[in-house]
């Protein structure tokens, strides 16, 4: 219908490679032989087949090997069930096992030293010619690299001011006075020629005054024997005129180093003693040479104070180029920084003491708002007699009489002071706004003293006066209590505002301080960076001057080392400073690999030897410790039968031998070697050797098989256990579900049709929701009958027949109802019952649909995982299921090595079965459930 | 005749056999079973005996399996939902009260006793008839009778003072016979004439050699013994001071009958008493409480499980801190069923009509290689996924392909609740989409080649071919194959239980439940979950919400497939 389009065949074939990922990897996982969980690499090319041996054989290797003879001789589990012959034949058995294994780490821990050996013998010695020849040749590239950095270098050097360049000396000159180095002086000369010179002057005054004491020991000595002396003083004198002419030939001499003033305090002391116990003409002579030698030390240390003073001299000339470069920037930033700070102080000052002026105005605020409560009534009270009176006045004449009704000139004048202060803050308009109706209303009665005294008749006035003086007391105590809050508000309120003002400017200047610093800062930036230039250009010119000189010695491995060591010192020099980035770039490190590898090789092959010289020493202690346990074995096992504590010393002994040796130092070491030589076989200039180099790989990888501790588990016994209890279960489910089937395909009873409903109910209920229930089942039912119980075969198997009846029914008696009844009529005409009709045509009919079920029933059993982790609680009791669990958490889940192959071998039956029968068990498959 | 005899034998044995397990049943005090059992029995009569049992015969075998097996654990599953069975109310009512009764006490004066162990030998063996002689604080001596089973599981023995060297304890007459090198060892209790050698005492080195016979001969022995003496009480052996001594202690309650008052009446009645405060113990909310007298606090002591009623439902549907953790993982138990069949189908669609060609070559080989996923055992591939591919900081997903080929910052797959969603569904689709393509592949055969005939003479494209005749066509038979897959999903513990584990938590909540938990896997953690404790009881309850669920779903479908129809023929 379609035309087949090649894209079809791409997209599946795309797909596949997708899907089969999984299981590719699995695959090369298991027979990966590094640490798959770790490695950078998703594929290895190292491979063995180690795990498979290890899990499919279980045969213990010698850590293994050792538990079990441990718990031997502990009467564990399952040996404290066994009597003495059967324990001694497992015994035998281990120790047969120990001999071979002893054996073979022989065997093997000779190939590796043999190969080792082959290869330090008849491969380095060219490896390292053609390694010092690579050198050579690669070299010319880093010195015309350095030439052309020292070229680029000196032209921004001479295009320095002259203090700069001083400024730059700086280091190399520190680093003169504590070790003097001849290349140093020589670059220093150019610029300080008295240093050179001096230093050469040291050097002769030094020759000449060892040329001219040559004889003075021998003499001193000869002295001394005549005059027949012969004791430690006159050993130690001699010895320390020899010490001093020998520093003296070295060109180590110096008064400062700390042998010198030994020697010559002890060997003016010990002439003075032994010129009382000698000869005086032997004392004279001793005294002359003493003379001669101090003299001559002086000039040589007269020669050495004159070249610490040019150096001095030097430092100080370098010291103060820098100085004047820098001084008057550093000293005025200094300035301003000091005056930064100063005034960030005066501005923290000012904002702290602005706070704290705001806070204790809004206290004296709120306490004014208490006065308030005095005041505010009063002036009501008041406004109300004024009213009172102005109404009184209104209608009376104006009276000439100067009488007095009330004198409140006082209260005008609190008042008065009251507003003055208060009306300077909005804050308290409200309050100020009822003091000044206070002084309205006071100057009101102040100015009317006589009219009112006049109207006094009235009853008003009269009602007024009397009221008057009790408000106006109110009023007085109002006011004479709030005027000093008042009175500090205000103090706090002029300090506050002064503060405030000040801090903007404080802050403009600061402003301004801080612009000036910027650039000072980066001029000093500046001038810091041509030092800098300057320092790097002496630094790599004496670098660049050793490289030279190695260049040209090339001629053994030792003196490449030493070159490449210094080539090193020089990059890290160049990316250390900070104009590496305006460099040319470096030519790359990995052409110098040939060398470096030749000296892992170099150092590969000699922990081979070592480790294998280890490896036989090792194993010598072990099979001794062994060979004794064996020659004891008759006995401690009878001992440890005849239920005596008995310790038995060996064990703890080859514990410890293993941790000390075979764990701390042959292990790691094995493993540093077969990952070393698996690395180093694949170079082009170790062709030669790649086969020695692997066979070293591989040899000792296994020889860590026969030692490392393992985590071998029984997982073929879990294989069988989920084979068995799968099996057993499908078979009898099957047998059981056709013969429900039966009646129900082929019968019409009553309760037919409540039992078809009934089981479809029943197989909904999943057997995981149960678990509680059958969990507490098996646990009684195992009290009566055992094979059934928790932790047996028979206790899952049992399960699984549970589980599985109801849905297997159902599907039966569908495939029942296909086979037609006509068949089974003839039978019986023929007079065959109906359970005949069953079992020989019935069955046989349907068989290849009862196989296929049967193993779908045995595929779903053997993946179930739940109920089996919940049944199964002892080790070797476990599922598969259950079993695979145990490798993919904990200790081992980073041992996928294991894991992988663990789930190989367990999905291969499943995979083959299932493939194989793909067509039945999909059409069972799928029309079955289309059916059901 | 013979056949007769065979059908009456089998009968009375299979009713001997089934009435000693009722009665084991009964005598455990697992009723519903014993009844379950009994139900059996009058059944399996009835279809051996009367001939219109006849069908029933062919049954037998699998519905004995099947009521013990499958109806008995639905049953119990039921009945603990309406039960408080939980961490801390795990025993019955009695079990519970043997527990209380069964605890001792130290006195508030303890008096120690030393011990050393006297054995019978036989063959130069001990045996298991040993005597104890006891040294008091005060320096005498006494001699304690060999213990005697008293009731489950106890032991009684009496204790009496030594006076010159011998005493007589009911009856039986013990005298100390003594060192001649040296008296005041005591090297053997002579036992109405034989004699019972020094064995073992906790302060006696020389002795420890026989520890080991001591403890796994005697030792469960002595620590469920009370030594019984008139005039000093009882002593026992505590864990708290080890095996090394005897210390006067009691039970901390008994059992008596007192007069209590219930709803008003005062009615005389047995209840445990705490013999330290002489309190009465109270009952309530399905636990025993004891009461301070003086203050009148109480504290649980014990609680039991026992029927609530609609407790465990309603906590589902009330109680905040259940309620938002079940809704969310009852939400998601949606989506993942869902959402599982759609990816898994949609690819295994797409491949099925690319495969669906009858000229291509190798397409048996492509189909083989593409069934594979699903010819693994399932749980094999989830953890390999789950360790292999998706661990956080070794898995090769984040170290490999996301690490070292592509620079990206690795995904955390079950610490962030999306992530672990697209891991669950990526390993799901890989496992199902197999099955999906299996049955595509055969609707999509089925399919007449005319209908396309037809439809590309009346000039419809391909695309508009597959959406008007193809998939039409296919959701026939397949919808109900699609809805079956629904409810496996809906179930999928395997896949969520290995690969995540519901990784990661639900914050606040109070049940252990993760993010990507769904509905069965919630429910075992709830029953058999480790650190917040085990509770059965609304375990339970959402099972038959799960069970609920899954009878809908199926029930539509075999409407819609037909089963029913069948059931009816």
């Amino acid at each position: 219908m379609f035309k087949v389009h090649p894209i079809r065949h791409i997209i599946i074939i795309a797909v596949i490679i997708v899907v089969l990922f999984p299981v590719l990897w699995i695959f090369t996982t298991s027979i990966r032989r590094d640490n798959s969980s770790i490695s950078p690499n998703l594929f290895s090319n190292q491979t063995t087949w180690q795990n498979y041996i290890d899990l499919i054989f279980e045969k213990p290797n010698v850590p293994l090997l050792y538990n079990d003879i441990a718990n031997i001789y502990s009467l564990g589990s399952p040996y404290n069930k066994m009597n003495d012959k059967e324990i001694l034949n497992v015994l035998n058995g281990d120790f047969n096992a120990y001999e071979n294994y002893f054996k073979s780490t022989y065997r093997m821990s000779n190939s590796i030293t043999s190969n080792a050996s082959w290869i330090s013998v008849n491969f380095i010695p060219k490896a390292k010619s053609l390694a010092i020849e690579n050198v050579k040749e690669n070299s010319n590239a880093d010195l015309r690299y350095i030439s052309i950095v020292s070229s680029d270098l000196a032209a921004k050097f001479n295009s320095l001011d002259q203090n700069y360049k001083m400024a730059g000396i700086l280091d190399l000159l520190n680093s003169l006075k504590s070790s003097p180095d001849q290349d140093t002086i020589r670059i220093v000369g150019q610029y300080f020629p008295e240093i050179p010179q001096s230093w050469d002057n040291y050097k002769n005054s030094m020759s000449k005054a060892a040329s001219a004491l040559s004889n003075a020991p021998g003499n001193v000595s000869e002295i001394l024997l005549e005059s027949g002396v012969d004791n430690q003083m006159a050993k130690d004198l001699v010895s320390a005129y020899e010490e001093t002419l020998n520093s003296l030939k070295n060109g180590t001499f110096t008064y400062g180093n700390w042998f010198a003033p030994i020697y010559l305090r002890r060997i003016n002391m010990d002439t003075i003693n032994l010129s009382n116990t000698i000869g005086s003409t032997s004392a004279a002579k001793l005294q002359n040479i003493k003379s001669m030698v101090f003299s001559t030390v002086q000039n040589v240390n007269s020669a050495f104070s004159s070249y610490d003073r040019s150096l001095s001299d030097a430092i100080s000339k370098a010291q103060s180029s820098k100085t004047l470069l820098l001084s008057t920037l550093q000293s005025s930033l200094t300035v301003l920084s000091n005056n930064y700070n100063q005034l960030q102080n005066k501005l923290n000052t000012l904002t702290a003491s602005s706070v704290s002026y705001l806070s204790a105005m809004s206290y004296d605020a709120s306490q004014i708002s208490i006065f308030s409560n005095n005041i505010v009534p009063t002036a009501m009270a008041l406004d109300n007699m004024v009213s009172l009176v102005k109404s009184v006045l209104h209608q009376s004449k104006l009276s000439t009489q100067s009488d007095i009704f009330y004198d409140v000139s006082s209260y005008i004048s609190q008042a008065k002071d009251w507003i003055a202060i208060s009306s300077k803050y909005s804050i308290f308009d409200p309050i100020t706004e009822q003091v000044q109706k206070i002084l309205d209303d006071l100057n009101y009665i102040q100015n009317n003293q006589s009219v009112i005294y006049a109207n006094l008749n009235s009853n008003a006035i009269l009602n007024v006066k009397t009221s008057l003086p009790f408000v106006l007391l109110k009023l007085q105590s109002g006011l004479s209590m709030s005027i000093p809050v008042l009175q500090n508000y205000d103090t706090n309120a002029q300090k506050y505002k002064e503060a405030s003002e000040q801090i903007p400017d404080v802050r403009k200047q600061l402003e301004e301080v801080s612009s000036e610093i910027g650039p000072i800062q980066e001029k000093i930036n500046s001038i810091n960076d041509k030092i800098s230039i300057a320092s790097l250009y002496f630094e790599t010119l004496k670098s660049a001057k050793k490289i030279d000189e190695e260049a040209k010695n090339i001629n053994s491995f030792k003196n490449a080392d030493v070159f490449l060591n210094e080539l090193n010192k020089y990059y890290a020099i160049l990316q250390n400073s900070n104009i590496y980035s305006q460099l040319p770039p470096m030519p790359s490190s990995s052409r110098y690999d040939q060398f470096f590898n030749t000296q892992k090789l170099i150092d590969t092959v000699n922990l081979t030897l070592q480790t294998g010289n280890n490896l036989n020493k090792f194993t010598d202690e072990y099979s001794y410790y062994i060979s004794n346990l064996k020659n004891r074995s008759k006995d401690y096992v009878n001992i440890n039968v005849l239920g005596f504590p008995f310790s038995v010393n060996e064990i703890n002994s080859i514990n410890n031998l293993y941790q000390n040796q075979y764990v701390s130092i042959i292990g790691p070491n094995l493993g540093i070697i077969s990952r070393m030589t698996n690395e180093l076989a694949d170079l082009p200039y170790f062709k030669e050797i790649s086969g020695k180099l692997n066979s070293i790989n591989d040899t000792s990888y296994y020889i860590t098989q026969i030692w490392m501790q393992k985590y071998i588990p029984p997982l073929m016994r879990w294989l069988l256990n989920s084979i068995i209890v799968s099996g057993t279960a499908a078979v009898i489910t099957v047998f059981l579900s056709s013969l429900m089937a039966y009646p129900f395909s082929r019968l019409r009873f009553r309760g037919r049709k409540y039992g078809l409903i009934g089981i479809l109910l029943i197989q909904m209920f999943p057997t995981m929701m149960a678990m509680v229930a059958l969990y507490l089942l098996l646990n009684f039912i195992g009290k009566f009958l055992p094979f059934l119980g928790l932790n047996t075969l028979g206790g899952l198997t049992f399960l699984y027949i549970g589980g599985g009846i109801a849905f297997n029914s159902w599907l039966i008696k569908g495939f029942f109802d296909t086979i037609p009844m006509e068949l089974e009529e003839a039978a019986m005409v023929d007079g065959a019952t109906r359970y005949q009709t069953f079992w020989r045509i019935i069955l046989p009919l349907s068989a290849p649909v009862l196989a296929v079920t049967m193993i779908l029933g045995f595929i779903g059993n053997y993946s179930d995982y739940i109920l089996a982790s919940i049944v199964m609680t002892g080790l070797n009791n476990y599922t598969f299921a259950v079993g695979l669990q145990t490798f993919s958490t904990g200790a081992y889940s980073s041992n996928w090595g294991l894991m992988t192959t663990a789930a190989l071998i367990g999905m291969i039956p499943i995979l083959a079965l299932f493939l194989s029968l793909q067509k039945f068990i999909v059409g069972g498959l799928t029309q079955g459930s289309v059916k059901g | 005749m013979i056949k007769k005899a065979i059908l009456w034998i089998s009968v009375a044995l299979i009713d001997a056999i089934l009435g000693w397990s009722i009665t084991l049943l009964f005598i455990n005090g697992s009723y519903a079973l014993g009844i379950i059992v009994i139900l059996l029995l009058v059944f399996i009569d009835y279809a051996l005996i009367n001939p219109k049992g006849y069908p029933f015969r062919y049954m037998l075998p699998a519905l004995i399996i099947l009521m013990i097996l499958t109806v008995y654990p639905i049953y119990f599953t039921f009945q603990i939902a309406f039960e408080n069975y939980a961490t801390g109310y795990m025993w019955t009512r009695d079990q519970a009260i043997n527990i209380l009764l069964d605890k001792v006490v130290i006195s508030p004066n303890p008096k120690f006793f030393n011990y050393s162990v006297y054995t019978l030998y036989k063959d130069y063996k001990p045996t298991n008839d040993f005597v104890l002689l006891l040294k008091g604080p005060d320096g005498k001596l006494y001699i304690a009778s060999s213990p005697q089973p008293s009731s489950a599981g106890r032991y009684t023995s009496s204790f009496e003072m030594l006076t010159n060297g011998s005493v007589s304890i009911d009856g039986v007459n013990y005298s100390v016979v003594r060192s001649l090198k040296d008296p005041s060892q005591i090297i053997a209790i002579s036992v109405n004439g034989e004699n019972y050698n020094y064995f073992y005492s906790p302060s006696d080195q020389s002795t420890f050699p026989n520890l080991k016979f001591f403890n796994s001969n005697y030792g469960s022995i002595l620590s469920n013994t009370e030594f019984i003496n008139p005039e000093i009480g009882t002593l026992f052996f505590t864990t708290t001071y080890g095996f090394n001594k005897l210390v006067t202690a009691k039970y901390e309650y008994t059992l008596s009958t007192m007069p209590v008052v219930e709803n008003g009446h005062q009615v005389q009645k047995t209840v445990l008493v705490n013999t330290i405060t002489g309190q009465p113990v109270l009952e309530h909310n399905s636990a025993f409480w004891d009461v301070d007298p003086s203050t009148g606090k109480q504290t649980m002591i014990i609680g039991y499980y026992g029927y609530t009623g609609l407790a465990n439902f309603s906590s589902l549907l009330t109680n905040k801190q259940i309620m938002s953790p079940f809704l969310s993982v009852f939400i998601w138990t949606f989506e993942w069923a869902a959402l599982s069949v759609v990816f898994t189908f949609a690819v295994g669609l797409i491949l099925a009509i690319v495969l669906n060609n009858r000229n291509m070559r190798f397409r048996t080989i492509y189909r083989t290689l593409l069934i594979i996923p699903w010819a693994i055992p399932g749980f094999i591939s989830i953890i390999m996924f789950r360790v292999g591919f998706f661990n956080v900081s070794f898995g090769i997903i984040n170290r490999i392909f996301l690490g070292e080929w592509l620079h990206l910052p690795p995904i955390n797959w079950f610490g962030d609740a999306f992530w672990a969603k697209v891991a669950l569904f990526l390993v799901n689709t890989w496992l199902g989409f197999p099955y999906m393509m299996v049955i595509s592949l055969g609707a999509l055969q089925s399919i007449p080649d005319d209908l396309y005939e037809a439809a590309s003479i009346d000039g419809s494209s391909r695309w508009h071919s597959f959406w008007t005749i193809t998939f039409p066509l296919l959701m026939t038979p397949l919808a109900p194959l699609l809805i079956a897959s629904f409810a496996y999903n809906f179930n999928n513990f395997n896949v969520i239980y290995l690969l995540t584990g519901g990784n990661p938590p639900i914050p606040n909540s109070i049940t252990p439940a993760g993010q990507t938990d769904i509905l069965i896997s919630y429910t075992y953690n709830l029953a058999f979950g480790g650190a917040s404790g085990r509770n059965y009881g609304l375990a339970a309850a959402i099972s038959i919400l799960i069970f609920a669920i899954i009878a809908t779903i199926s029930a539509i479908n075999f409407k819609l497939s037909g089963s029913f129809e069948e059931v009816n023929k």
